[in-house]
This record gives C-alpha cells, sequence and structure tokens, in this order.
C-alpha cells in the first residue's frame, strides 16, 4: 500500500494532470456559453438528456466521458513515460526490488487517478449544463430509471476512463516512452481496429472500443453487431485489461535495466 | 571476516537485436568482507557498473550468482533491501520535484519520515538547496542528493558508483571525508570510482577489474606490494639540462618544476647518475616514488583511463 500511495502522490504531482483538468474546465466554461448562446427554445436540454434511459436519445454526458478517455490514455502513457525519460525505474528498483508490486502500482495509479478526477469532472460537466437546463430546459422525466441510468453511465464512464489510463500506463511501461505509448494506443485503435470492424465483421465482438461503446452506452450507438450485452462488454475490457496488465508486467520483470 | 557480498563465477552478455553478442562481464569472482570502505576499479566498460547492476538485482546474470547480505540478489533480495543504500551511475530522480519532495517519495516506500530526510540532507550539505528543483541541481549536487537518498535507510551497506563523478576538489574532499565517516561507523561501503588516489585514500580493501574479470583484489597494502615503483625523483640544480641530458640518454623525463619525475625502475638509479654525472651535472636527491594505486591499476589493465 505504501508503494500505492507514493505513485498516487506521484499522480498529483504530474503537471500534465492538472493541465488536463484545467482544459476540461475550460472545456465546461465553453459548453456553458455555447449552450447559452446556441440552444433554442424549441429545441431545449434536459436534465433528462444528460443520460436518457435506454432508447430514448444519446446521453449528453458521453461527450465529456469520450474526451477524458483520450485523456486518461495520454495521461497513463505520460506517467509511466516520465518515469523511464527521468530514469526513476531503477532508483525506485533500488528501493522497491519487488517488480511485479512495482509494475502493477504504476498502471493502477494513473488509473485510480484518472478514475477519481473523471467522476469529478462529469459531475462539473453536467453542472455547466444545468444554467440552460434551468432557464431554457426542464427537468421533467427525471425519474428513479433516470437516476439510475445516469449513476450507472456515470460510473461505467469512469470504469471506462480508469481503463484507458491502465492502458497508457501498461503501454508505457514496455514501450520506455509517453510518445511511443500513445503513437501504439491510436494506432491500434483507430488502424488495426478499424480495419477488422471494417473488414473481420466477426471480430467486432472483441474489438476494444466496440466493448467500450457497448459498456457505456448499454447497445445505444447501432453497435447491434456486437452480440454482448453491456455485462459482457465490462468483462470483456475487465479481461483485456488484466491480460494487458500480466503482459506488460512479465515483460517488465524480465528487463535489464 | 564475515562477507557481505559475494558474487561467484558472474557473467553477463547483451545480445542486440542482430543477435551479436557484447560480454559486460567474465566470471567475476568477488569477495567483500563486512565493515570499512572497499573500492571497486576499472577501466571504462570493464563491468563494473553491469556487476553493481547485478547486486542489486536490476539486471539478471547470464551465469552465477550474486550473494548480498547472505541472500540471492535475483531470488529474495527484497528481504535485505532495506538494509542497502545505492547510488548506480548518476542518481535519476524527478526532475521536476524538489530535492527534499524526491526523497521525500522514495522514503514513503518504506515508512521513513521528513525528519530522517532533513538528517541525509544535511548529511550531505545540501540541507540549503533541498527545496530547489532537482532539475535546476548541478551534477555534483545530484551526486549528493543520491547520497542522501542511500543514507535515508541508515544502510548496513552502502552501494555507490562513481560517488565523486561531477564533484569539484572541495566536493570529493567532503565526499571523501563522509565515505570514510560511513564506514568507521561498522558500515560496508562498497565504491567504484575513476579517482584512484582518492580510492587510495578512503578504502581499506580494493578489487581490480578489467575486462569482466577480476584480476587483483585485497587490501590496498597487498595490492600494491610486490610491485616495483616505475619513476624515480631527480633533484637536481640545473633542472632543464638535467632533462636534456636524460632524453638524450633515452629516459622519459617528466620536469615537475622542483624536480625531475623519470621513467625508470630503481634498478636503473646507477645509470641515471652515471649520465648525470658525466656532463657535470650533480644530484641532491634521488629516490624510487612510492608505488601508487595507480601504478598497479594501469600495469594491471593496461588502460590509461581507468
Amino acid at each position: 500500500m505504501r508503494i500505492l500511495r507514493v505513485e498516487l502522490v506521484r499522480c498529483l504531482h504530474r503537471r500534465l494532470l492538472w493541465i488536463l483538468a484545467f482544459a476540461a474546465v475550460i472545456g465546461c466554461l465553453l459548453t456553458l456559453v455555447l449552450t447559452l448562446v446556441n440552444v433554442k427554445d424549441t429545441d431545449p436540454i434536459n436534465l433528462v438528456d444528460l443520460w436518457p434511459p435506454r432508447d430514448q436519445g444519446d446521453p449528453v454526458l458521453l461527450i465529456a466521458i469520450t474526451i477524458a478517455i483520450l485523456g486518461a490514455l495520454v495521461f497513463g502513457s505520460s506517467m509511466v513515460g516520465a518515469e523511464w525519460k527521468s530514469g526513476t525505474v531503477p532508483t525506485l528498483l533500488t528501493w522497491e526490488s519487488r517488480r511485479v508490486r512495482v509494475a502493477v502500482t504504476k498502471i493502477a495509479a494513473p488509473a485510480i487517478v484518472a478514475a477519481v478526477l473523471a467522476l469529478v469532472l462529469e459531475a462539473l460537466f453536467a453542472a455547466s449544463l444545468l444554467p440552460v437546463i434551468v432557464s431554457k430546459g426542464s427537468t421533467a422525466g427525471t425519474d428513479s430509471k433516470f437516476w439510475r441510468a445516469l449513476s450507472g453511465g456515470t460510473l461505467r464512464g469512469s470504469a471506462v476512463i480508469a481503463m484507458a489510463g491502465a492502458l497508457g500506463a501498461l503501454i508505457a511501461l514496455v514501450a520506455r516512452t509517453t510518445s511511443a505509448a500513445t503513437g501504439i494506443a491510436f494506432l491500434y485503435l483507430n488502424l488495426v481496429e478499424g480495419f477488422l470492424r471494417g473488414f473481420v465483421k466477426s471480430s467486432r465482438s472483441w474489438l476494444l472500443t466496440d466493448n467500450a461503446v457497448v459498456f457505456l452506452t448499454g447497445h445505444r450507438l447501432e453497435h447491434g453487431q456486437v452480440g454482448h450485452s453491456t455485462l459482457q462488454a465490462g468483462l470483456t475490457l475487465a479481461a483485456y485489461t488484466i491480460g494487458l496488465t500480466a503482459l506488460a508486467t512479465s515483460v517488465f520483470r524480465r528487463r535489464d535495466l | 571476516m564475515a562477507s557481505i557480498i559475494e558474487v561467484e563465477g558472474l557473467a553477463k552478455e547483451y545480445r542486440n537485436w542482430r543477435g551479436r553478442r557484447s560480454v559486460a562481464v567474465e566470471y567475476l569472482d568477488l569477495t567483500v568482507p563486512e565493515g570499512g570502505v572497499f573500492g571497486f576499479l576499472g577501466p571504462n566498460g570493464s563491468g563494473k557498473t553491469t556487476t553493481i547492476r547485478c547486486l542489486l538485482g536490476l539486471v539478471r546474470p547470464t551465469k552465477g550468482r550474486c550473494r548480498i547480505l547472505g541472500v540471492d540478489s535475483s531470488r529474495t533480495l527484497a528481504d535485505v533491501l532495506p538494509r542497502i543504500g545505492s547510488v548506480v551511475e548518476t542518481p535519476m530522480m524527478f526532475p521536476t520535484q524538489s530535492g527534499r519532495t524526491n526523497l521525500r517519495l522514495l522514503g514513503m516506500t518504506q515508512g521513513i519520515g521528513p525528519s530522517a530526510v532533513t538528517d541525509a540532507l544535511e548529511r550531505v550539505g545540501l540541507a540549503d538547496r533541498a527545496d530547489d528543483l532537482a532539475k535546476n541541481y548541478s551534477l555534483g549536487m545530484r551526486q549528493r542528493l543520491g547520497i542522501a537518498a542511500a543514507l535515508l535507510r541508515d544502510p548496513a551497506l552502502l552501494i555507490l558508483d562513481e560517488p565523486a563523478n561531477g564533484l569539484d576538489p572541495a566536493g570529493i574532499r567532503e565526499i571523501r571525508e563522509l565515505i570514510r565517516a560511513l564506514g568507521a561507523e561498522g558500515r560496508t561501503v562498497f565504491i567504484s570510482s575513476h579517482i584512484l588516489s582518492e580510492v587510495q585514500q578512503m578504502c581499506d580493501r580494493v578489487a581490480i577489474l578489467t575486462r569482466g574479470r577480476c584480476v587483483a583484489s585485497g587490501t590496498v597494502r597487498e595490492v600494491l606490494s610486490g610491485r616495483e615503483p616505475t619513476r624515480l625523483t631527480v633533484r637536481l640544480d640545473d633542472l632543464a639540462a638535467g632533462a636534456a641530458t636524460l632524453m638524450a640518454a633515452g629516459f622519459f623525463v617528466e620536469n615537475r618544476g622542483d624536480a625531475l619525475s623519470v621513467a625508470a625502475a630503481p634498478a636503473d638509479a646507477a645509470r641515471v647518475t652515471e649520465v648525470l654525472g658525466r656532463e657535470g651535472l650533480w644530484l641532491s636527491e634521488l629516490r624510487a616514488d612510492d608505488v601508487s594505486l595507480e601504478d598497479v591499476f594501469l600495469e594491471l589493465t593496461g588502460d590509461p583511463t581507468p
């Protein structure tokens, strides 16, 4: 636990985290201004639009979650990539030689920080829409079903954001640089998964992005081809994260430093 | 005397992506007794740092084994790591955090509090600059910070790889005194160093490594004993004339200002006297220089760059 605490403190000391958080706050303020200016009385934003119950439209909050996923990926890569760059990984290993423990905490810490920060930013994003909702929209339809959908969606969003942070960190643990890690992640998610999605239809149930969309939205975004339920998609994502963490840890454990 | 480090048949080879093999350490045997300061010497690329990395579990040996504080460093190092302080090459810290924060974060991994951090910073003379960002530290200050980190755990064994790297003469002297003091406290200090005169002054025992093998080891006196001096100090009134005469006779001579240093064995002393006397140059002093660790090092390694 001590080493996890240290890694969490290191995460909080990382300037990029606060730059991303600051950018997110600016984004929320921009959202506030743009919605106030652009939303018409004929097409208002209602509170229920944040996360409408199943089959009643796309959740507005998903915009913030998607951006936060990308931010978490970069943050996770940067956390570990910067350690390789500054050469502090061997220094830490002269203090804690159990490499599995070191690797797992290095992957877990950015994931935890990203998840917690994501919850705060999701709340901030929702709060930035409140003035528009109050002035031009309504709070109609905010029954228990809505609150359940909103809280479930928010938590699932944070889980996917945490997973993105972990993926960034574990790729950087192997690739040793931030740029290589983010490059590998984006190439894989865009090119490899894009190719598979387009040409090998049967692979869709196993793609990270498709499962993430299913897990987040519960089959809302025309992903009927993904044969997984929300729970199955979540388990698939968890299995990928655990499997890739084990792989990265194994490489890290054997590496000469 | 109990051994604190035992290296048996250690070998480490690296392969590049083409499969080309390079040997860093080749069947190294080394024993470091408990207590005192142990110097680990060798030319660049002789395998010193690789050996230290193997000892600290950072590198997996290809063959052989390393035991440190009685445990196999590739298996149960974690059991003894809290009793080992180390600096490997240039100490690496987080550049955007202060020296103090860097040490506090390292200390937190072992439950070490802020007062130990302050003590360690004071001990290495870095207390005044402890709150500056590490990226603003000079190389010498980073070395001190690394040594402070190594001292945080109040270690029984200190492993310092080139601790005087980047330090100015005053800093080298301070670190030498610190290392001596640490050795005198009953700790074992294992240092690799390029500065042979410093090693000779502060080490009780040394080992000399060349091409991945240990070619000499023992107390400094043991390593120096049996070696014949290779230089003579010649003092006379007219140094310039003396130097010219000796060089004309085939000697390599260095004019040190107050005396000549002649590259010659004690057995050549009679010939030096004869050559100078023939030209009417009379000696006021002729003596063989003491054998230094540097002479032995150069003789054993054949390398002018330790």
